[in-house]
C-alpha cells in the first residue's frame, strides 16, 4: 500500500450543506501531525450530491479512494485505519454505482479534484495553457474558427452557436467591446454554473479571456446572482490571484492583450438572465428586456458590442483550445456537439451534477447514471429546462438529449435542470409549480406575460382546488399559445411550456381534475383524502403519533382509521408509515 | 425605398421603419396602447398586432418593414390576439367607464353628471345636462321608480343618493330652458302616441332638426303620464309645462286623432319619411271570472283616466282593488281620496307585489287595507248591485316562470269580501288593432315586434317603442325606447346604418365598503312628504321639493363612479372595436382608490394598463424622470420615488403624462369642487403667462373655466400654462365698478365710474402716469396709449413697473426666433432658470441637445447642460467668450474651444433674470462676434406687441416724471406691490385702477374698474418671436365688459371722438400703424434687485402668477 499523500474534502455549497465543514475541521485536527506529508485539500463539487459529504483519500501514486456520507465521527477511523494504517474503511467506502461510467467530463474536468482557491493547482492542471497558446500563437479569427469548428452552442439554454456569436461581435468596429459572463443561474433546482464557479473559477476566467481576445474586448463582467456568495468569494479570489500573477489587466503574459474582469452581483430577478435585461441591470437600470435587434453583439453594454456567454459555455472554451475542435466534436450528435452538464434531481436515486455527451437517451441518464427511480416506483416523466422547459413522458424516454430532438417534444435542453418525476407526481401540480415561479418572476412589461401567466396560474390553482370548469383546459392552452408567441423575451415565450407539454402528454390527468374532481397522483389536497389500508397496516401507531391534529384513531379491530372531518391532509402519516399502508384516495370516489 | 402592402394598399417606406411607423404615415389606424409617436418603441402591450403574410401575427410597433411585405391590420387572427391582449388588460382594470346609475337607467340618463353638477351648486348646468337625456325632468323626478338608485353604489356606505328627487328639484327650478334645435333637415317624422315613448322620440328627433308631428287620440298630450298617474303624484300642470317646452321647440301636436279610425297607418306612412308608434298599452286585462262585467266593476286604467280628466265619481263605502302593481296602488289611493274604504286583494304575498315598496307603504299609510294570498273567483250581486267578491285563500308553491312563488288555492278556503264596488288593476294590454295591413309584425299578445336596439319594426320605415312593445312597464323604459328609436330614425333618414354602435362599458364588480375609501357616512336626505291624514283629503301633490341646500348636500353624496376619461380612453375604444369582454379572463385585480394628493393630477392606479407611456414621456421627452415602475410583474405600479406624492418628486406639473395616458389612470382635476365627467367646450386661445405665448385650448362648461390643454395634441405646456389658469379662475374676482366715496367703497355703475374718472383724472400735460400690464393685448395697449395721449395729454407710459428698468439695446439683426434653438450647434443659456418658468423652452433645449448641440449654462438651473458655469452673473464667462484665450477656468476654455468650431452659436438670455452687466456682456459678445444670435426671453408676455403699438416706457426721465405725477391710471398690473411706489401712489391726488381682482394697487385706488382676464379677452399679442397670436374670450368677464370696451367707454366719457364700432376695427387700426414686431431692448432688473427666477416647487411657480 502506497502512503497517502492527499485527503480531499468536497466543500462546495452542497457539501457544506451536508456538513462537510465539520468533517474538514475534524480532518484538520486529526491530520495535524501529518501536515508535512499528507495534504488536506478543499475541493469543489464532484457531482455526487447524494453521497455528500465526500472525502477522497489519494495515494502517492495518484490512486483515489472515495468515502461517502462521512460524518465527523468517521474521521478518526479514516485517519487511523487508512491514512496511517493503509487499510481502507470498508463500510464507509463509496461503492461503484455506475454514476460516472457514462459521463464525459470536460466542463467538470477539475471540479471536485483540484482546490478551486489555488491558482497554482489550476495551472498544474493545464490551467491558462489555452490562454497562453491563443495569445502567443493564434490570431483572434483563428480562435473564433476553432470554436465554430467545435460546434459549441450556448449552454445557457438558447443553444445559439457560440462561434457565430463571437464572429458577429468580432466584426464590429468599436473602441470598446465587452465580454459578459452570464452567471445569473435562476432555474429552481439548477446549480451547474454555481458548481463550476465554486469548483473551478479560473477555468471560467480563462474562458472569458480567450473569448475576449477573440472578439477584441478588453472589459469583462461576471453577472452573478448575489445568492451565490461562495461562488462570488471564490471568483474574487481567483481574479485577485490571476491579477497578481500578471494574468489579468495590462500586457497579459507579456503580450499586448489587456483584459480586466469585474463582478456584478445581481439582485436575483430571474429575468435578468435574459441578455437585454441583464445589460439593463448592469447599467443600473430596471432589469427589463427590450426588443432585439439591435442584438448585444452590435449594441450591448453601454451601447457597445457585447458578447454574453453562459458560465458553462465559457468553461468549455479552454478545453477546446487545448484539445482542438475535433476532440470536442467527437462527442454529441450531428448538430449538438460536446457535452452538457445537468443538475439531476427529483425522484431519482443518484441526484447530483452530471456531464454527459450530447445525444444520450433520457432513459440511460435516468437508469444508468441516475440509478433509477427512488423507492423503485414507476418512472413517469422528466422535466427539462426548468420553468422554461417542458415535461417529457416516460413513453418518450428514448429521445436523445440534444437541442433539436428535445425541441420536437416541446421541452428544451435549457440550462441544465433535469427533474425526474415518478408516478406519485401530479402533472397539473408540476405545471402549477413552475408557472407559479415564472409568473412571480415576470418583469411586468408585456401584457401577455404579466397578466397572462397570472391568469393561467389562477386556472391551474382552480383545477388543483377541484374548481375547474369544462372550458378551462382549452382556455389554458389557447392563452398559453398566445403568451408563448407574443411575449417579448424568453421568460414569457417559454413560461407556458410546462403547461403546454403537460396538457399534451398528460391530457387525461387534467381531465380527471376537471371532470372527475380527482387527482390521480394523489397530490392535490382538495381532491384527495387519506385512508389506511387494513391489509398492509401493521398497527405500529407511528401515524397516530405523527398526526398533528389527532385525526387518526383506533378503528374496529386493530386498524387505525382517519377521521376525514378532522384531517388537514398534511400527508405526514403517509410519509411516516413504514409499510406504505396509507393511500391518497380521491375525495369523492373510493379508489 | 421599400414597397409593401397594407390592407391591400401599396405603401412606400424607408428601410428601418416599423410597420406602425409606416401605417401611421399612411393614415392606416392600428390600435396601440404602449406605442406613441413621440416615444421609442416599448413593445409591451400586445395590442398593435397585425398579420404579416408568411410571418403570422406580429407586433406592428417593433417589426421592421421588409420589401414586399403583405400586411393585414385587422385579420381574424390578429383580431383574436388583440382581443385577448385587451381582455387580459380589462381583467386587471378597476374602474367604471360610466356610473352604475347610468348603466341601470333604461334611458341611459347620466345621473352622475346632473347629480354632481347639482352637488357643485350648478343647478342650471345640471338641468341642461339632464335635458340631454330626458325631456321631462320635473315629471320623472316625481314618478320614476329610479332603477338608478337601486344601482347607486352609495348604498354600500349607507343609502343610495336621492337621484330622483334631485331630478325633480332641477325640473322645478323654473329656468326657462328650451333646448336648441339643429338646422332643419327637411325630413318629416310622424309620431303616433303622445306618451313618454312618443314624446321622447319626438323630442330627440326635433333636436336633430327634423320636422315632427305627434298624433294622439286623447284631448291632451302625455299619455299614461297624464291619464294613468293621479295628480297627487304628478300634477298635470307640471306635465303641461314640460310638454310646452317641446312645443316651443317646434314639435307639432295633433290631439283627438285616432290612428286607424281618423287616419290610417298607410296614409301616415306615405306622408312621412318615418313613423314612430308609441301606442302604449291602454287595453285592460280581465280576471276571466263570473260577474266581471258588472257595472260596479271598474277597469283600473279607465277609472284613473276619468279621475285625471276631472271626474269625481261617487264610490260606494267599501271598494276592493284587485291587483298588486302600481296601477292598483294608484287606483286604491285615488278611491281613498274619493272617500271610499279600500281593500286591496292580491293573490300572492306582500314580498311578491310588483308595486314599488314606497308606493305600497304610502298606500297603507293612507288607510288602505291589504288582503294577501287572496284570489277572487266570483263577483256576487244582490238585487243587481254588487254585494261582494267570493275569494279563495292561496298559498305559495314552487316558483313559476317569473321566478316568483306560484300561488296555489287552498281547497275549501273560500270566503267573501263584502264590497259594493271593485276596481280591476290586473294588467294592461297593448291594443294594436289599428295595424293590420301595415306589414308590421305583432306577437301573440298583440305587442309590436321590434329590433330592441333600434325600435325598427318589420317595416323599415316604421319604428315603435314603449308599452306597445314591452307591455306595461315603467315610464323611463319608454323614454329609453323613444330615445333609441329617435337615434335610429335619424340614422335611417340620413341613409346610415340603422344599428347603433354600442360602446364597451367597464364596471367595477364586487365593490365593498373599503373600495369606496374613507367617505364619511352621510344619511340620505328624506323626501319631504305630507302627512297621510292631510293628503287623502285632496288630490294635491304629496311630496315637496328639496331646498337648494338639501339638493347640494344630496348631490355631494354622489361617489362619482364614472370615469373622467369616459370619452377619451383608448382602452375603451379598442375594447369596443374588438368586442372585448371584461370577464373573459376574470381574476385577481388590485382595488385601488384614487390618489388625489397632487394639486392638479388625479391618479387611479387600478385603471393603469402598464403601458409605461407616462414614465417614458416624463423621462424621454421631458427629461424629468419623476416616475417609474415600482415592483415587478403583476404587482408593478407607476410611482414617484417611495410612493411620495408626485409633486414632491422631480415632477414639474406639465401634465404631459395625463395627456399621453391612454386610459383614465391619469386625469386632470377640473375647477369644480366635485369632479364631473362631462364633455366640455374647447376654445382655442393663447396662454399669456409668459412671453412664449403657447397656444392652448381652454375647456369650459357653459362659460365656466374647467381646464387647459395644449392646442397641439403632441404639445406640452409648463405648470403655469397647464394649471395656472385653474388658480386664476378660482381666485375671487372684482365684479362691479367700485367708487371711493368719503373713504368708503361704494358699488357703482360703469357710467358712474367713467364719470368719476373723467372728472378726477388730471388732464394737464404729463400730470397723469399711465401704467399698463405686460399682458395687455395689442388692442388694449393701443387704446390705452391713445387714451393717455388724447384724453389725458400725458406721455408718461410705463409697462408693468412705473420705475424704469435699465435697458441694453441689442442690434435687431442679432435677434433670433426661438425656432433657432432647434438648429443651433452651441447654445449658451444666460440667466438662472427654473423648470417651472421656462419648461417649454427647456424642452426645445433638450431636443437641440439630442440633435447634437452643446448646451452651456451660465447661471445654473439647466440639468442637461454639457457645461455648467455657475457664475452669479455670467459676466466673466461671456467676456471670456468675446475675448478668446487665457481663461483660467477649464470649463470656460472648453466652451471657447467649442465656439471656434460652432457655426450657429446662440445665446438664450432671460430678460428678467439678467443684470445690467450681464446684458451688456451679451451685447459686447455679439458685437465682437457677429456669428452669435440671441433669443431674448421677455419678462412680460406682450412686451413686443405693446412696443409695436407704441405703448412702451420711455425710460429716459420716466422716474423723475413719475415722482411729479399728480395721478395714476393703472391697467392690468399691480405696481403698488412695490412698497416704494405704493408710497408714491399714496401721495397722488387720484388713482384709477382697472383690475380683475383685488391687489395692492386697488387698495390705494379711488375708483376700480373690474377688468377682464386674458381668457375673457379677444385680441392679439405678439410672442417673443414676433409672431402675432390671437386670444379668444373663452369666458365672459364677470364685470360684463372686455377691457377694450372699458377703454372705449372711458374715451366716450371724455368726449373723445373714437369710431371703433367693434374690436376688429381696433385691430385694423393697429395693423395700419404697427412698426416693428420685435423690440431690440433687453430690460434688466433694476439695479440692486434680486433676480427673480429660480423657483423650486409648484406652489412657487404659481405664486409668480400675478394677474
Amino acid at each position: 500500500m502506497t502512503p497517502v499523500s492527499e485527503v480531499r474534502v468536497g466543500l462546495a455549497t452542497c457539501g457544506i450543506a451536508a456538513g462537510a465543514h465539520r468533517v474538514h475541521s475534524a480532518l484538520q485536527a486529526a491530520l495535524a501531525e501529518q501536515a508535512d506529508h499528507v495534504f488536506l485539500k478543499r475541493v469543489g463539487c464532484i457531482g455526487m450530491c447524494y453521497n455528500e459529504p465526500l472525502v477522497d483519500v489519494v495515494s502517492a501514486d495518484g490512486s483515489r479512494t472515495a468515502y461517502r456520507h462521512v460524518q465527523e465521527e468517521d474521521v478518526a477511523r479514516i485517519v487511523s485505519e487508512h491514512v496511517l494504517g493503509g487499510e481502507p474503511v470498508e463500510e464507509l467506502l463509496l461503492q461503484p454505482d455506475g454514476f460516472f461510467d457514462r459521463q464525459v467530463r470536460i466542463v467538470l474536468e477539475n471540479c471536485g479534484l483540484i482546490d478551486p482557491q489555488s491558482l497554482q493547482e489550476y495551472r498544474e492542471h493545464a490551467g491558462y495553457e489555452a490562454l497562453e497558446e491563443v495569445l502567443t500563437q493564434r490570431v483572434p479569427q483563428d480562435v473564433v474558427d476553432e470554436i465554430t469548428a467545435a460546434g459549441l452552442r450556448g449552454r445557457g439554454g438558447g443553444g445559439f452557436p457560440t462561434g457565430m456569436k463571437w464572429s458577429l461581435a468580432a466584426k464590429e468596429l468599436a473602441s470598446e467591446k465587452y465580454l459578459v459572463c452570464n452567471a445569473d443561474e435562476g432555474d429552481p433546482g439548477a446549480f451547474m454554473d454555481r458548481s463550476v464557479l465554486e469548483g473551478d473559477p479560473h477555468r471560467v476566467i480563462e474562458g472569458m479571456m480567450i473569448a475576449a481576445y477573440a472578439i477584441g474586448a478588453t472589459h469583462g463582467v461576471v453577472y452573478v446572482r448575489a445568492e451565490y456568495p461562495l461562488a462570488i468569494a471564490r471568483l474574487e479570489k481567483a481574479i485577485a490571484d490571476a491579477t497578481a500573477a500578471g494574468l489579468l489587466r495590462e500586457h497579459i503574459l507579456g503580450t499586448d492583450f489587456s483584459f480586466e474582469v469585474t463582478i456584478k452581483a445581481g439582485a436575483g430577478a430571474f429575468v435578468c438572465g435574459e441578455e437585454t435585461a441583464l445589460i439593463a441591470s448592469i447599467e443600473g437600470r430596471r432589469g427589463t428586456p427590450r426588443r432585439r435587434p439591435p442584438y448585444p453583439s452590435t449594441s450591448g453594454l453601454w451601447g457597445r458590442p457585447t458578447v454574453i456567454n453562459n458560465v458553462e459555455t465559457l468553461a468549455n472554451v479552454p478545453w477546446i483550445i487545448r484539445h482542438g475542435a475535433p476532440a470536442f466534436a467527437q462527442y454529441g450528435t450531428q448538430r449538438s456537439k460536446g457535452t452538457k452538464v445537468f443538475a439531476l434531481a427529483g425522484k431519482i436515486k443518484h441526484s447530483g451534477l452530471i456531464e454527459i455527451p450530447m445525444g444520450m437517451p433520457i432513459r440511460d441518464i435516468v437508469f444508468q447514471i441516475g440509478g433509477g427511480i427512488r423507492d423503485d416506483k414507476a418512472f413517469k416523466a422528466v422535466q427539462l429546462g426548468g420553468p422554461s422547459g417542458g415535461c417529457i413522458p416516460a413513453s418518450l424516454a428514448d429521445v436523445p438529449v440534444d437541442y433539436e430532438s428535445l425541441k420536437e417534444t416541446g421541452a428544451i435542453v435549457g440550462s441544465g435542470g433535469m427533474i425526474v418525476l415518478d408516478e406519485g407526481t401530479c402533472m397539473v401540480d408540476v405545471a402549477k409549480y413552475f408557472l407559479d415561479f415564472t409568473q412571480a418572476e415576470s418583469c411586468g412589461k408585456c401584457t401577455f406575460c404579466r397578466v397572462g401567466t397570472r391568469r393561467m396560474l389562477e386556472i391551474l390553482t382552480r383545477l388543483c382546488d377541484g374548481e375547474g370548469k369544462a372550458s378551462d383546459l382549452d382556455r389554458l392552452v389557447a392563452l398559453g399559445d398566445k403568451v408563448k408567441t407574443h411575449s417579448l423575451c424568453g421568460l414569457g415565450k417559454t413560461a407556458p411550456n410546462p403547461i403546454l407539454t403537460t396538457t399534451q402528454y398528460f391530457h387525461e390527468e387534467y381531465e380527471a381534475h376537471i371532470f372527475d374532481k380527482v387527482c390521480p397522483a394523489g397530490v392535490c389536497k382538495a381532491l384527495i383524502a387519506y385512508a389506511i389500508d387494513p391489509e398492509r397496516c401493521k398497527d405500529c401507531k407511528l401515524c397516530v403519533k405523527e398526526c398533528p391534529v389527532g385525526a387518526i384513531a383506533q378503528g374496529e379491530g386493530k386498524f387505525q382509521v382517519i377521521d376525514r372531518s378532522i384531517c388537514i391532509k398534511c400527508g405526514r402519516c403517509r410519509t411516516v408509515c413504514p409499510v406504505g399502508a396509507i393511500d391518497a384516495i380521491s375525495e369523492r370516489g373510493e379508489e | 425605398m421599400i414597397t409593401l402592402t397594407i390592407n391591400g394598399e401599396t405603401v412606400t417606406a424607408h428601410p428601418g421603419e416599423t410597420i406602425l411607423d409606416v401605417s401611421r404615415r399612411a393614415e392606416i389606424e392600428i390600435p396601440a396602447l404602449c406605442a406613441e409617436k413621440r416615444l421609442a418603441p416599448f413593445d409591451s402591450c400586445g395590442v398593435c398586432v397585425v398579420e404579416v403574410e408568411g410571418k403570422g401575427v406580429v407586433k406592428a410597433c417593433s417589426t421592421p418593414i421588409e420589401d414586399g411585405m403583405v400586411i393585414t391590420t385587422h385579420s381574424p387572427q390578429a383580431e383574436e390576439v388583440r382581443r385577448t391582449a385587451l381582455e387580459l388588460l380589462l381583467s386587471t382594470h378597476w374602474g367604471d367607464c360610466i356610473g352604475p346609475c347610468q348603466q341601470a337607467c333604461p334611458a341611459h340618463t347620466d345621473c352622475q353628471g346632473y347629480v354632481s353638477l347639482t352637488g357643485n351648486g350648478l343647478f342650471r348646468d345640471a338641468l341642461e345636462h339632464l335635458y340631454e337625456y330626458l325631456p321631462f325632468p320635473a315629471s320623472f323626478g316625481r314618478i320614476c321608480p329610479a332603477p338608478c338608485e337601486d344601482a347607486c353604489r352609495r348604498q354600500i356606505a349607507e343609502e343610495p343618493v336621492q337621484i330622483r328627487h334631485v331630478k325633480r328639484f332641477l325640473g322645478d327650478q323654473g329656468f326657462d330652458y328650451v333646448p336648441s334645435v339643429a338646422a332643419e333637415t327637411g325630413f318629416r317624422v310622424a309620431i303616433v302616441g303622445g306618451g313618454p315613448a312618443g314624446l321622447t322620440c319626438a323630442y330627440f328627433l326635433r333636436r336633430g332638426g327634423h320636422a315632427v308631428i305627434v298624433f294622439d287620440a286623447m284631448p291632451k298630450m302625455g299619455g299614461m303620464l297624464r291619464y294613468g298617474i293621479p295628480d297627487y303624484r304628478l300634477p298635470q300642470a307640471v306635465l303641461d309645462r314640460e310638454i310646452e317646452v317641446l312645443q316651443q321647440m317646434g314639435i307639432e301636436f295633433r290631439n283627438g286623432v285616432r290612428i286607424g279610425a281618423d287616419l290610417s297607418c298607410e296614409q301616415l306612412e306615405k306622408a312621412h319619411d318615418a313613423v314612430f308608434l308609441g301606442l302604449g298599452a291602454w287595453g285592460s286585462g280581465g280576471l276571466g271570472i263570473p260577474g266581471e262585467d258588472h257595472q260596479g266593476v271598474w277597469q283600473g286604467t279607465d277609472f284613473l283616466c276619468r279621475v285625471n280628466q276631472g271626474e269625481r265619481p261617487s264610490l260606494p263605502d267599501a271598494v276592493a282593488v284587485i291587483g298588486g302593481g302600481n296601477t292598483a296602488m294608484d287606483a286604491a289611493r285615488t278611491a281613498r281620496r274619493l272617500g271610499a274604504g279600500v281593500t286591496v286583494l292580491y293573490r300572492r304575498s306582500r314580498e311578491q307585489m310588483p308595486a314599488l315598496p314606497r308606493e305600497i307603504d304610502e298606500t297603507e299609510e293612507e288607510g288602505v287595507t291589504f288582503r294577501f294570498l287572496t284570489q277572487p273567483v266570483r263577483f256576487l250581486t244582490d238585487g243587481g248591485e254588487l254585494s261582494g267578491i267570493q275569494c279563495v285563500q292561496m298559498r305559495l308553491g314552487k316558483p313559476d316562470a317569473s321566478g316568483r312563488a306560484r300561488p296555489e288555492p287552498i281547497e275549501g278556503s273560500e270566503f267573501v269580501v263584502p264590497v259594493q264596488g271593485a276596481i280591476l288593476a290586473v294588467g294592461q294590454i297593448a291594443d294594436t288593432a289599428c295595424l293590420p295591413g301595415t306589414r308590421i309584425e305583432v306577437d301573440h299578445r298583440g305587442r309590436i315586434v321590434v329590433d330592441e336596439a333600434t325600435g325598427q319594426t318589420s317595416h323599415p320605415k316604421m319604428f315603435a317603442g314603449g308599452d306597445v312593445v314591452t307591455g306595461p312597464s315603467i315610464a323611463v323604459e319608454a323614454v329609453g325606447a323613444g330615445h333609441r328609436a329617435a337615434d335610429a330614425i335619424d340614422r335611417f333618414l340620413r341613409g346610415e346604418e340603422v344599428a347603433p354602435q354600442s360602446r364597451y362599458a367597464h364596471e367595477k364588480l364586487n365593490v365593498t365598503r373599503a373600495d369606496i375609501g374613507d367617505v364619511e357616512n352621510v344619511p340620505r336626505i328624506a323626501t319631504p312628504v305630507r302627512a297621510p291624514e292631510e293628503r287623502i283629503a285632496d288630490f294635491d301633490e304629496i311630496e315637496s321639493d328639496f331646498t337648494p341646500e338639501q339638493a347640494v348636500a344630496e348631490g355631494a353624496r354622489c361617489l362619482g363612479c364614472g370615469c373622467a376619461a369616459f370619452n377619451d380612453c383608448a382602452l375603451r375604444d379598442y375594447s369596443t372595436a374588438s368586442h372585448a369582454l371584461q370577464e373573459a379572463y376574470a381574476g385577481e385585480l388590485s382595488h385601488s382608490l384614487p390618489d388625489k394628493r397632487h394639486p392638479f393630477i388625479i391618479r387611479e392606479v387600478g385603471k393603469c394598463v402598464s403601458c409605461g407611456r407616462c414614465i417614458r414621456i416624463c423621462g424621454e421627452v421631458c427629461g424629468i424622470h419623476a416616475i417609474d415602475f415600482v415592483g415587478r410583474g403583476f404587482n408593478q405600479e407607476v410611482q414617484a420615488p417611495f410612493d411620495r406624492p408626485w409633486q414632491e418628486s422631480a415632477c414639474v406639473s406639465c401634465g404631459a403624462c395625463v395627456d399621453i395616458c391612454p386610459t383614465g389612470a391619469l386625469t386632470d382635476r377640473s375647477t369644480l369642487e366635485k369632479q364631473v365627467p362631462l364633455e366640455l367646450t374647447e376654445t382655442p386661445s393663447v396662454c399669456t403667462l409668459c412671453g412664449l405665448a403657447c397656444e392652448i385650448n381652454v375647456l369650459s362648461l357653459n362659460g365656466r373655466y374647467m381646464k387647459t390643454l395644449p392646442r397641439d395634441e403632441d404639445g406640452i405646456l409648463c405648470a403655469k400654462g397647464r394649471y395656472g389658469w385653474h388658480t386664476i379662475a378660482e381666485t375671487p374676482r372684482l365684479t362691479v365698478p367700485l367708487l371711493r366715496k368719503d373713504s368708503q367703497w361704494v358699488e357703482g355703475t360703469w357710467e358712474d365710474a367713467f364719470e368719476m374718472i373723467a372728472e378726477c383724472l388730471p388732464r394737464g400735460e404729463d400730470e397723469t402716469l399711465v401704467v399698463g400690464g405686460g399682458r395687455l393685448t395689442n388692442e388694449e395697449g393701443h387704446l390705452l396709449a391713445r387714451f393717455a395721449r388724447e384724453g389725458l395729454h400725458t406721455s408718461l407710459l410705463a409697462v408693468e413697473a412705473p420705475v424704469p428698468r435699465q435697458s441694453v439695446r441689442l442690434p435687431l439683426s442679432a435677434l433670433a426666433p426661438t425656432a433657432a434653438i432647434a438648429t443651433a450647434d452651441l447654445i449658451v443659456v444666460v440667466g438662472p432658470r427654473s423648470r417651472y418658468e421656462r419648461f417649454v423652452l427647456d424642452l426645445q433645449l433638450q431636443a437641440a441637445k439630442k440633435a447634437g448641440a452643446t448646451l452651456v449654462s451660465l447661471q445654473g438651473g439647466l440639468p442637461e447642460a454639457d457645461v455648467a458655469i455657475e457664475n452669479a452673473t455670467g459676466v466673466s464667462a461671456l467676456a471670456a467668450l468675446s475675448e478668446p484665450g487665457g481663461a483660467a477656468d477649464s470649463r470656460v476654455s472648453a466652451v471657447q474651444a467649442r465656439v471656434a468650431s460652432a457655426e450657429r452659436p446662440l445665446i438664450v438670455v432671460e430678460e428678467r433674470a439678467a443684470s445690467v452687466e450681464t446684458a451688456q456682456a451679451v451685447a459686447r459678445l455679439i458685437e465682437a462676434q457677429p456669428v452669435w444670435k440671441v433669443v431674448c426671453l421677455r419678462a412680460t408676455t406682450n412686451a413686443n406687441g405693446l412696443s409695436s403699438v407704441e405703448f412702451r416706457s420711455d425710460t429716459q426721465g420716466l422716474e423723475e416724471a413719475a415722482k411729479r405725477a399728480r395721478a395714476c391710471f393703472v391697467v392690468g398690473c399691480d405696481p403698488a406691490a412695490d412698497p416704494s411706489f405704493a408710497e408714491r401712489m399714496k401721495r397722488m391726488e387720484f388713482v384709477a385702477a382697472m383690475a380683475s381682482k383685488e391687489n395692492a394697487t386697488t387698495a390705494l385706488a379711488d375708483v376700480i374698474l373690474p377688468a377682464a382676464l386674458p381668457i375673457e379677452t379677444n385680441g392679439h399679442l405678439i410672442d417673443i418671436d414676433g409672431t402675432s397670436k390671437r386670444l379668444s374670450s373663452v369666458l365672459r368677464s364677470p364685470g360684463g365688459k372686455e377691457n377694450w370696451e372699458i377703454l372705449v367707454g372711458l374715451a366716450q366719457a371724455l368726449s373723445l371722438c373714437w369710431d371703433y364700432a367693434d374690436l376688429p376695427a381696433v385691430t385694423t387700426a393697429i395693423d395700419a400703424q404697427r412698426k416693428c414686431n420685435v423690440s431690440p431692448d433687453v430690460y434688466t432688473c433694476r439695479p440692486g434687485d434680486e433676480p427673480r427666477g429660480v423657483l423650486v416647487r409648484i406652489e412657487d411657480a404659481l405664486s409668480v402668477l400675478n394677474v
